[in-house]
């Protein structure tokens, strides 16, 4: 065996590699379990997503660990012997570094498991959610870095698990962060990744260059001389490169409408549904709502004849025929509303915030309703409200869904 | 070996730990000598390449440490023991000079034979797979001079490695330091007491609050400039004692 490999090997079977492993797993282990997997459909990127969020607990284990590794370097005077070598210090910690990243990411695979098996997904994942593994990897060597370069400079034995908490608080606030701050943290609990949607590949790659500056950052800490100097100054150049690409150049939702597949699964008829391959078993409900729906509203309304999931016809996700299949499966309500919302879309592309025009167009659904499944199933105090235009005639309907529709868009 | 001229070193912005350091001396066995803070950590630190000076020339073998290519030739040919050496306890004495002989770049094919013997030099085969936590003081003393000798170098600096032994353990110390000047190895030995460098050493620098106070041999120490041939330890001390005064510090 190579020499530098049996070092790593000592590294991540000595007794400290094996707690740090031990903790990785368990934090992984205990995150991964505990949380609920999101209802959204079958989606690669909530999975990988679902993965990314564990690491709120991960990565400040791994960050602490390798502070404590290399305070422990230092103290024990492997350091100044490692100085002395070609290696350098900064070669003689390596091993120890490279071994809690090493467990740190076997945590981060534990998690990718736990996740995997959960998803409904079928099918390989494509390379736009796989940048949340990119990402996930890019966070946990920012992490490891920082740990090195708060065990080369504290002495105190408080502060590794000081920079553990740190990074566990701000990781779980920005998690949370909306805007600028949201933005900036890797991780995003506030998405929902339904089956057309895929991380912004354009943030995503800016968080990576973020993340990849700040390790350059932090190990220009251990790395002392004029050489870590110009990684300072070099590094500070990509940190403000990447933050304005982030903050400036890039859409503040952090999802996208993922590109159209190969071959959509389609169901022909009086109507066309097309969804992506893996909703293949969503076609026939989703087929059965749209027609009833499609039926029941042609009188009143020009209605589409062909439904399809965003991104496969048109890369939006609003307006008449984008049909987004509900995520849970078997639940003719959800069906139906997902059917009505595709027939009888907004009329303006973003819904606008005015309340009377909101009402307008949340009017228009519960006629919707009404008209395709009977009044039956509205609210008691509603059924007045509707019972004379649910009793005008086709032209006066008609007119009354217009004028409607008009406000809503107001 | 070692030669210098206005060396200088500066920890941060204020704080310099060697200041205009004039000597040059040669081996087998060279003593640095000084009270505590004196700055022999600082010169050792330099002359192992660990740091680079903030001025002045400094040449450890006719190699300039300062130049990046003979710092990496210097560095090859080094065996260092730094001060307070904690070899990890769970470690064994084969995974501990296996990661000195990664540290010192000696090549995968000839390691094994490396570690082989250096613990034959230094009698510790027969433990090789114990760890350390297991080894008795003298065993683990031994490891640290096995680690020395990984890559066979042709200069080891050794920081304060007598600090702690009883009387014995340094009697065994010095007399395998003695053995390196016999095979032909320079030697150089950080020190605080006088009597060890007057036990192996030949030349020796003296330091305190980071100046050279005296560079050349035990003899011109002793004597103060009279030079007697040989000069006993307290002849030796009794001249440390006296340019210690002269400079304001305390011996340690």
């Amino acid at each position: 065996m190579r020499p530098g490999l049996r070092a790593l090997r000592t590294e991540l079977t000595s007794r400290a590699g094996r707690v740090v492993g031990l903790l990785s797993v368990a934090v992984a282990l205990t995150t991964g379990l505990m949380r609920m997997p999101p209802p959204t459909g079958p989606s690669w990127s909530a999975t990988f997503n679902e993965a990314l969020i564990g690491l709120v607990g991960l990565a400040p284990v791994c960050a602490g660990a390798v502070a404590w590794l290399v305070q422990d370097y230092q103290r024990r005077g492997i350091a100044a012997l490692a100085a002395s070598s070609p290696r350098g210090a900064v070669g003689g910690a390596l091993p120890r570094v490279v071994g809690a990243l090493l467990w740190a990411l076997v945590g981060y695979l534990v998690l990718l498991v736990i996740s995997a098996l959960r998803t409904t997904h079928r099918g390989l994942p494509g390379w736009p959610p796989l940048l949340l593994v990119l990402l996930a990897t890019a966070f946990l060597a920012a992490g490891a870095a920082l740990g090195w370069a708060v065990g080369a400079v504290a002495t105190v034995r408080a502060a590794p698990p000081l920079l553990a908490v740190a990074l566990f608080v701000g990781g779980y606030a920005g998690s949370y962060g909306e805007d600028w701050f949201g933005r900036l943290a890797p991780v995003d609990r506030m998405s929902v990744y339904r089956s057309f949607l895929q991380p912004h590949v354009r943030l995503v790659l800016a968080q990576v260059v973020l993340l990849a500056a700040v390790a350059a950052l932090a190990l220009c800490v251990p790395l002392a001389g004029g050489l870590a100097r110009r990684w300072t100054g070099l590094s500070a150049a990509v940190v403000l490169t990447g933050a304005v690409l982030v903050l400036s150049k890039t859409d503040p939702d952090p999802t996208e409408i993922r590109a159209a597949p190969r071959e959509p699964a389609c169901a022909g008829g009086p109507i066309v549904v097309c969804l992506r391959p893996e909703n293949a078993d969503l076609l026939a409900p989703s087929s059965m709502a749209l027609s009833a729906a499609a039926a029941a509203l042609a009188p009143y309304l020009p209605v589409p004849v062909r439904f399809s999931e965003p991104g496969i016809d048109r890369r939006v996700d609003h307006g008449p025929g984008v049909y987004v299949p509900p995520p849970v499966a078997g639940d003719p309500l959800a069906f139906e509303a997902a059917a009505l919302s595709a027939i009888v879309p907004p009329p303006c592309p973003r819904r606008i915030a005015d309340a009377s025009a909101t009402m307008a167009y949340g009017d228009v659904l519960i006629w919707a309703d009404a008209t395709v499944n009977g009044p039956a199933g509205m609210p008691a105090y509603e059924r007045q409200r509707f019972a004379r235009i649910l009793t005008e005639n086709v032209s006066g309907q008609r007119e009354w869904v217009r004028r409607h529709l008009t406000a809503a868009c107001s | 070996m070692l030669a210098a001229s206005h060396l200088a070193y500066r920890y941060g912005r204020r704080r310099w730990g060697l200041l205009d350091g004039h000597f040059s001396v040669g081996g087998p066995v060279v003593g640095v000598l000084g009270p505590a803070g004196a700055g022999k950590s600082t010169l050792l630190a330099l002359l192992t390449a660990a740091r680079l000076a903030t001025s002045g020339t400094l040449l450890v073998s006719g190699l300039d440490p300062g130049e990046r290519r003979q710092r990496r030739q210097l560095r090859s040919r080094l065996g260092f023991v730094p001060q307070s050496l904690s070899i990890h306890p769970r470690q064994t004495v084969d995974e501990f000079l296996a990661y000195v002989g990664w540290l010192r770049r000696v090549p995968a094919a000839r390691l094994a034979e490396a570690i082989a013997d250096s613990m034959l030099a230094t009698d510790l085969t027969e433990l090789r797979d114990r760890p350390v936590r297991s080894l008795p003081v003298g065993a683990r003393q031994r490891l640290v001079l096995a680690q020395v000798l990984v890559n066979r170098p042709s200069l080891v600096v050794l920081d304060e490695p007598l600090a702690g032994l009883d009387p014995e353990q340094r009697a065994q110390f010095l007399a395998r330091v003695a053995a390196m000047r016999d095979d032909g190895t320079t030697v150089v030995l950080a020190t605080p007491l006088a009597e060890d460098v007057a036990a192996v050493c030949t030349e020796v620098i003296v330091l305190a609050a980071g100046r050279t106070l005296f560079s050349g041999t035990t003899g011109a120490l002793a004597g103060a400039g009279e030079t007697p041939d040989p000069p006993g330890p307290g002849e030796m001390l009794a001249g440390y004692h006296r340019l210690l005064a002269g400079a304001g510090a305390v011996a340690g």
